[in-house]
């Protein structure tokens, strides 16, 4: 008995002591987790359920002036396709309609591009193929109703992905000033004033629950979201417009390279529009760069004025003195200076050298009174600060560069050279700076693109115009000055602009670019500032257009784009005329539809005969003697309701039909 | 009540049960209550999702739309479609007439 229950015993504790140690083992390893590594893994478990959620800042809008919208965050959609999803006969009975259907998507490839893709990608099993980027809203619509997708994402295994981007609902319009604020940069507006635009992260503790959502715990959130504010700009929608289709038919008409336009409020300085046009490689006109801004280059014919100015002010020279513009050709020291027109002026006055914009003349003038002290010529230009930024609110100003006597690349043909705008560099913006002055009395005004900052309804911000120069001259030079510019389009070289309905007063420009580059033709910059109406300015304007292919002349090219925005503001700048109660004309008018409405007011007791009269009219009218009135269709009226002489009080209804 | 006592449920038999058993049944329904609650707040969540969702389209559509109708309003466009009907836009401002209240 005894052996056997050793043996017993002894089985016993074969088994149980390697169990009670696996059991050990597996206690001590479970405390070692608990204890020592519990932390990550309890942290691991929690951030399954638990999470702290980052609650978006919106990203504030941009406005123009009027209230439109030029930039805004909106959902766009990446749609795909999960192609293994789709049963084997309605796929084939219908890619080819979904591939014609995607065709019809903007910017889209041929229908053909589409059935191949399909099916290639149909026998590869791509269960994740891309079928259009960044679709619109209701693009997305129209595309989740297409043949197959409209099957839904579990027989038609379509698949969207939404994403938030900022978006220019008014496309290219000022596209490249309102710029944008991203991984590729701060530019334009958007960059500018980031700070006011951008919203605030706001964060929150948030609970896993069914369906892969997350819900918030507790009421409060940690730090809330703060929305950004809203940026109103300077810009005219309408000016802008007829500014950028302008500019775009002349780009093409003279098969140029690119262009800009800018349109300032004189008194304001506000930047009413701004057009920057530059060839792409496909040969089509994009917004670029922004070339108003950042493309210092030599201003040419266009800087006459500021040459002319500075010898006015100086008193060296006065607009009768008298200059032999010789035949068209000067030399000076190894190099030719040119005019225009072969032969030359003979003599002429400086105004008339202005007008004409002679070189010689303008060479010759400067060179008179400046030639043994050519650094009061500078100086004057530096008190004028036009070799300093206009510290412009967006970013990437080009920096201008007048070259001084004291410079060591300072030569002998420097200072007629400047005379008429060549060996010096300005910005189009920094022209119009100045021109504007000229415009606004003297008073030099800072070029704005921002009027207001808005959060919600409230106005955070305004901007007000900043005076750069109180006075940039006497009222005497300005005066003179004021005149030429006038002059130019009266009888000089903008002649062919004159309207007989408005003024406008500037300077044409037309500067050879790349001279220096041998043995290419020679290309020119055609432009044209100046400001309009001519007396009591309401706009400056600058417009430059580089490397024309046909014609060359600023008048000939940039003339046409200035002349169209004159056009323009002038027709819808309403005219004051004091003087209209007693040219009869008007004031007959307005008595004629007084009276009607008085009678009608008399013979409120009666309907009157309408048969015929103008339904706009006669709407308005019954409706300002107290009646209710109900109409169907636009023009005149073919139908009244109730009769004519018929009985009516002022709570009685009136029916009309009106027809063209 | 010893903690054996009330694993045993003697709580629930003794004289003073009824007292007992109202609390329980008070427990429960406070405990069904803040279940049906956590579900609606689960329901109200998914709500929020589905109409934030709509009012990101909504807004995207908003947008879109009065884009268009922006830019049939220039007035360039609006000159291209009427030139049909034969008008055209003016080549003269308007006139900005005053007059005295009593010529009314």
């Amino acid at each position: 008995m005894k052996p056997e229950k050793t043996k017993i015993l002894s089985r016993f504790y074969l088994f149980s002591i390697p169990l009670l140690c696996a059991g050990l083992a597996i206690w001590l390893q479970m405390i070692y987790i608990s204890v020592f590594r519990g932390d990550s893994y309890r942290k691991l478990a929690e951030s399954r359920v638990i999470r702290h959620a980052i609650v978006p800042g919106n990203r504030g809008n941009i406005y123009t002036e009027g209230g439109d919208l030029m930039a805004v965050t909106l959902a766009e959609y990446d749609i795909r396709i999960d192609l293994k999803a789709v049963p084997k006969d309605i796929f084939n009975r219908n890619y080819k309609a979904l591939a014609d259907s995607l065709a019809t998507l903007p910017h889209s490839q041929p229908a053909a591009y589409y059935s191949r893709l399909l099916r290639i990608n149909r026998r590869k099993g791509n269960r994740y193929l891309l079928l259009k980027r960044n679709l619109t809203y209701p693009d997305y619509m129209r595309a989740r109703a297409f043949p197959i997708l409209n099957r839904g994402r579990f027989k038609g295994g379509m698949i969207a992905v939404r994403k938030l981007a900022r978006v220019n609902p008014m496309g290219a319009l000022a596209a490249r000033t309102i710029g944008f604020d991203d991984y590729r940069g701060h530019v334009g507006i958007a960059g500018a004033y980031g700070y006011y635009l951008r919203g605030r992260d706001g964060r929150r503790l948030e609970q896993r629950i069914a369906g892969g959502r997350w819900k918030p715990v507790g009421d409060a959130d940690e730090v809330e979201p703060r929305d950004g504010a809203d940026v109103v700009t300077t810009i005219d929608l309408d000016i802008q417009n007829l500014a950028h289709q302008a500019l775009l038919e002349t780009l093409r008409q003279f098969r140029a390279d690119h262009g800009c336009v800018v349109v300032m409020e004189v008194k304001t300085g506000e930047v009413k529009a701004i057009v920057n046009l530059g060839k792409g490689a496909d040969g089509s006109f994009y917004e670029k760069r922004n070339y108003a801004v950042f493309e210092a280059s030599e201003p040419g014919s266009l800087f006459k004025l500021v040459s002319l100015m500075a010898a006015l002010e100086d008193r060296v020279i006065d607009t009768t003195t008298q200059v032999d513009t010789q035949g068209g050709v000067m030399r000076y020291y190894d190099d030719y200076i040119r005019d225009t027109r072969l032969g030359g002026y003979g003599v002429i006055s400086a105004k008339r050298v202005f007008e004409v914009s002679s070189n010689i003349g303008m060479a010759k003038l400067i060179l008179k009174s400046y030639e043994d002290h050519p650094e009061k010529f500078v100086n004057r230009l530096y008190k004028w600060r036009l070799n300093e930024k206009l510290h412009l609110a967006i970013p990437g100003e080009g920096q201008p560069r007048i070259p001084h006597p004291n410079d060591p690349t300072w030569s002998g043909i420097a200072l007629p050279w400047m005379a008429y705008g060549y060996g010096l560099q300005l910005t189009p913006l920094q022209i119009l700076g100045f021109y504007n002055a000229v415009a606004n009395n003297g008073e030099m005004v800072k070029p704005r693109f921002v009027k207001e900052i808005l959060r919600g309804r409230k106005v955070e911000k305004v901007f007000k115009p900043e005076i750069v120069n109180p006075a940039i001259c006497s009222k005497e030079t300005l005066g003179k000055v004021q005149d030429m510019l006038k002059g130019v389009f009266v009888s000089g070289t903008a002649e062919n602009l004159r309207s007989d309905s408005f003024t406008m007063a500037g300077k044409t420009g037309t500067v050879q670019v790349e001279y220096w580059q041998k043995g290419q033709p020679l290309q020119y910059r055609a432009s044209l500032c100046g400001y309009f109406p001519a007396e009591n300015p309401q706009y400056s304007c600058i417009v430059v257009v580089h490397k024309p292919q046909i014609g060359y002349y600023g008048a000939q090219v940039a003339g046409p784009v200035f002349k169209r925005i004159a056009h323009y503001c002038y027709v819808h700048t309403p005219k004051v005329e004091p003087e209209s109660r007693r040219t009869g004309v008007a004031s007959r008018r307005i008595t004629e539809k007084t009276s009607a409405h008085r009678e009608l007011a008399a013979h409120l007791d009666k309907m009157p005969n309408l048969l015929g009269a103008p339904g706009m009219q006669v709407v308005s009218q019954l409706e300002n003697v107290g009646l209710k009135v109900t109409y169907r269709g636009v023009g005149k009226v073919v139908g009244q309701h109730p009769k004519a002489g018929a009985p009516i009080s002022s709570h009685s209804p009136i029916r009309l039909r009106l027809q063209w | 009540m010893s903690w054996v006592s009330f694993v045993k449920g003697k709580f629930l038999v003794d004289q003073t049960a009824a007292r007992n058993w109202k609390f329980v049944v008070f427990l429960a329904v406070l405990a069904m209550v803040s279940i049906t609650a956590s579900h609606r707040v689960n329901r109200r969540i998914f709500q929020i999702a589905e109409l934030s969702d709509e009012v990101r389209e909504l807004k995207a559509a908003f947008i879109g739309i009065r884009a268009d109708l922006r830019t049939s309003k220039l007035e360039i466009e609006v000159a291209a479609r009427v030139k049909k009907v034969g008008l055209k836009p003016p080549s003269h401002p308007p006139e900005l007439i005053y007059m005295d209240e009593s010529e009314l």
